[in-house]
């Protein structure tokens, strides 16, 4: 067998002879690896995926498995053909369910695909500005890299009408392949009743965005208009020594808004409401968005708009506003500062619970210890050390055991002066108190 | 921290573990991709794509000490793939990149000869020759007695020898 073992020393001593592309490689790796985090998030979190980060808002993040409907939803539902999964995706949002019973729900059932990509827009609920869209997106192989760049509402020349977009995907619990998402497109003017078309848009560059593709979905919303109804409150209470004013109540059909203002002098950063909640004169309670986007900024740092289930659909004479519990941290502790050369945590808040910063080029992880039922992402805008404002184009959560929460967050593609800061928006901190305030 | 301890650790869920991993193993890795597919971008997909499978399985690894042979055989089942999926031998259209440093046909002559080999025995000769791997170790590996191992080898290069001696018939796979 000598000559054929000599043989094939040669043939591996040629295939050895070929350069080793070192940076490449190891880029492959990378992403690799990061290709499999998202598959593996995507299998853990059934309920969130990944979400786009949307400027100026704070999301919330739950995990729901069980469903829970009242019988006069689920009479409701029973008359409008594939409802089950929209069922699941709201089942943790009484007013979206409110709107649904008082037939505020227009089914569509319009698809449009691309080579991997199909999706079909089921029906949608509607505010005066907004709308919600329940859709399914099916990928027609399993690792293809196509993924959901973004979400538009354009009208029939082409014109872009979007102005805040947020979306969250459900993961089918099987296929994997095929995800029912609710997605919210605020437009810049009151909902038209014009022909419309929501546009999907499709890229397989995680690293650029960049689109490459489009699924047009066309529809006009038959939907009656609803008028949102306006309450003047401008209360002040004070709970743990922090003075907070509740200002204005918005109702309607897709969510409820409180505006609040924390006035500058506070010792404490107020992150928000544990349990900011509406009640009427028979002990109904509409709670906070349990999954989406829960509050909003405005201009004014201390202006807050905090988002309930909507009470739209339910008549009623009397209406409170309570909460007893708040997250706060002293101001000077709420930054989390840290170096992404040496991949060091350089300052955080006293009782430490960031640790494992890592860096895989521009993307970063962190874990954040947090307690039961603890699902708020702590991050939004950040600085560099020369006061830069940046922004991370997408992030992703998961849980794992030990109420350890797993941050990912990309970190734009730009030159920054390291130490970053990161104001935070959430941390497991908080006060109580025992606050009612008459909205009628 | 030893090899075996990476490993375990990898295996745990550590995720630099992870990557060190595959780094340390990324020459093995690549060659052996383009053993199979022949171009250095195919490769470099090859070696993101076995990244992904290795993370989604480390978990069942049970044998830390044989975490090299585990990622070769996934990189080259992947491969093994990729060319079915192609239908057609990469090498018929590729051959004219592969240049060589040496002047003789003994590497084409390999390859050709490897053409007519089963999957099954092909990687046992890339696990032997190119790797450079003990019996020992791919016996334990693919929980196959050591003998039998020894026995499919010896076989298959047999089977090399009668190609290189011009004896195999054409269309003989």
């Amino acid at each position: 067998m000598f000559e054929e073992e000599q043989k094939l020393k040669k043939w591996k001593e040629e295939i050895e002879s070929k350069t080793m592309p070192e940076e490449r490689l190891e880029h492959a790796i990378n992403k690799g690896f990061e290709q499999a985090k998202i598959k593996m998030q995507k299998r853990r979190t059934y309920k969130q995926g990944i979400w786009s980060i949307v400027v100026a808002a704070i999301l919330i993040l739950s995990f729901v498995t069980s469903i829970r409907v009242s019988p006069a939803f689920a009479n409701a539902i029973a008359s409008i053909p594939g409802m089950e999964r929209i069922v699941e995706m709201i089942q943790d949002n009484k007013g979206l369910q409110l709107a649904i019973e008082n037939d505020h729900y227009q089914p569509i059932d319009v698809t449009d695909e691309t080579e991997n990509v199909k999706v079909t827009l089921k029906g949608i609920i509607t505010d005066e500005t907004s709308l919600v869209a329940f859709h399914t997106v099916t990928f027609k192989e399993k690792n293809h890299p196509d993924f959901i760049v973004n979400y538009r509402i354009l009208d029939t020349d082409g014109n872009d009408l979007s102005k805040k977009v947020s979306y969250s995907n459900n993961w089918g619990h099987e296929t994997e392949t095929e995800s029912m998402n609710t997605l919210e497109i605020e437009l810049n003017a009151p909902i038209p009743r014009e022909p419309l078309v929501l546009e999907v848009q499709i890229g397989d560059d995680i690293d650029t965005h960049e689109v490459k593709k489009s699924i047009s979905l066309p529809f006009q919303v038959q939907l009656q208009p609803v008028k949102k109804e306006q309450y003047e409150i401008n209360e002040k209470v004070t709970v743990d020594g922090q003075s907070i004013m509740i200002k204005n109540i918005t109702v309607g059909p897709l969510k409820t808004a409180v505006e609040v203002e924390c006035a500058p002098e506070n010792t404490k950063e107020i992150f928000g409401f544990e349990d900011l909640r509406i009640v009427d004169a028979k002990g109904e309670v509409w709670t906070s968005i349990k999954n989406g986007i829960y509050a909003r900024y405005t201009e004014d740092p201390n202006r807050k708009i905090y988002f309930l289930q909507s009470n739209y659909f339910k008549e009623s004479d009397e209406l409170y506003l309570k909460f007893n519990k708040l997250m706060a941290l002293d101001k000077e502790e709420a930054t989390l500062v840290i170096n992404t050369e040496t991949e060091e945590i350089v300052e955080q808040p006293k009782d430490q619970r960031f640790s494992d910063l890592k860096m895989r080029g521009l993307f970063m992880d962190i874990k954040l210890k947090g307690e039961k039922d603890y699902y708020h992402d702590p991050f939004s805008t950040f600085y560099d050390a020369e006061g830069k404002e940046l922004q991370s184009k997408w992030g992703s959560f998961y849980q794992s055991d030990d109420e350890i929460n797993n941050f990912g967050l990309e970190l734009p593609n730009v030159e920054f002066t390291n130490p970053l800061h990161f104001p935070l928006h959430a941390y497991p901190s908080y006060i109580k108190g025992n606050v009612k305030i008459k909205i009628k | 921290m030893t090899g075996i301890e990476l490993v375990e650790k990898a295996i745990r869920g550590d995720d630099q573990a992870f990557l060190q991993l595959m780094s340390e193993n990324k020459e093995a890795l690549y060659r052996t991709a383009l053993a199979y597919l022949k171009n250095e971008e195919d490769a470099l997909e090859a070696m993101q794509e076995v990244t992904v499978r290795a993370y989604e399985k480390i978990k069942t690894l049970r044998m830390p000490e044989y975490a090299k042979t585990w990622l070769i055989r996934i990189m080259m089942n992947h491969c093994y793939d990729v060319l079915r999926k192609k239908k057609r031998y990469v090498l018929d259209e590729r051959i004219g990149e592969w240049k060589g440093i040496s002047d003789d046909f003994t590497y084409l002559e390999v390859e050709e000869a490897l053409r007519h080999l089963s999957e099954k025995d092909r990687q046992l000769v890339y696990l032997k020759y190119l790797h450079d791997l003990k019996i020992k170790d791919i016996a334990d590996m693919t929980s196959t007695p050591e003998g039998t191992v020894k026995t499919r080898l010896y076989k298959a290069v047999k089977t090399l020898r009668t190609f290189f001696e011009g004896k195999g018939e054409k269309g003989h796979v």
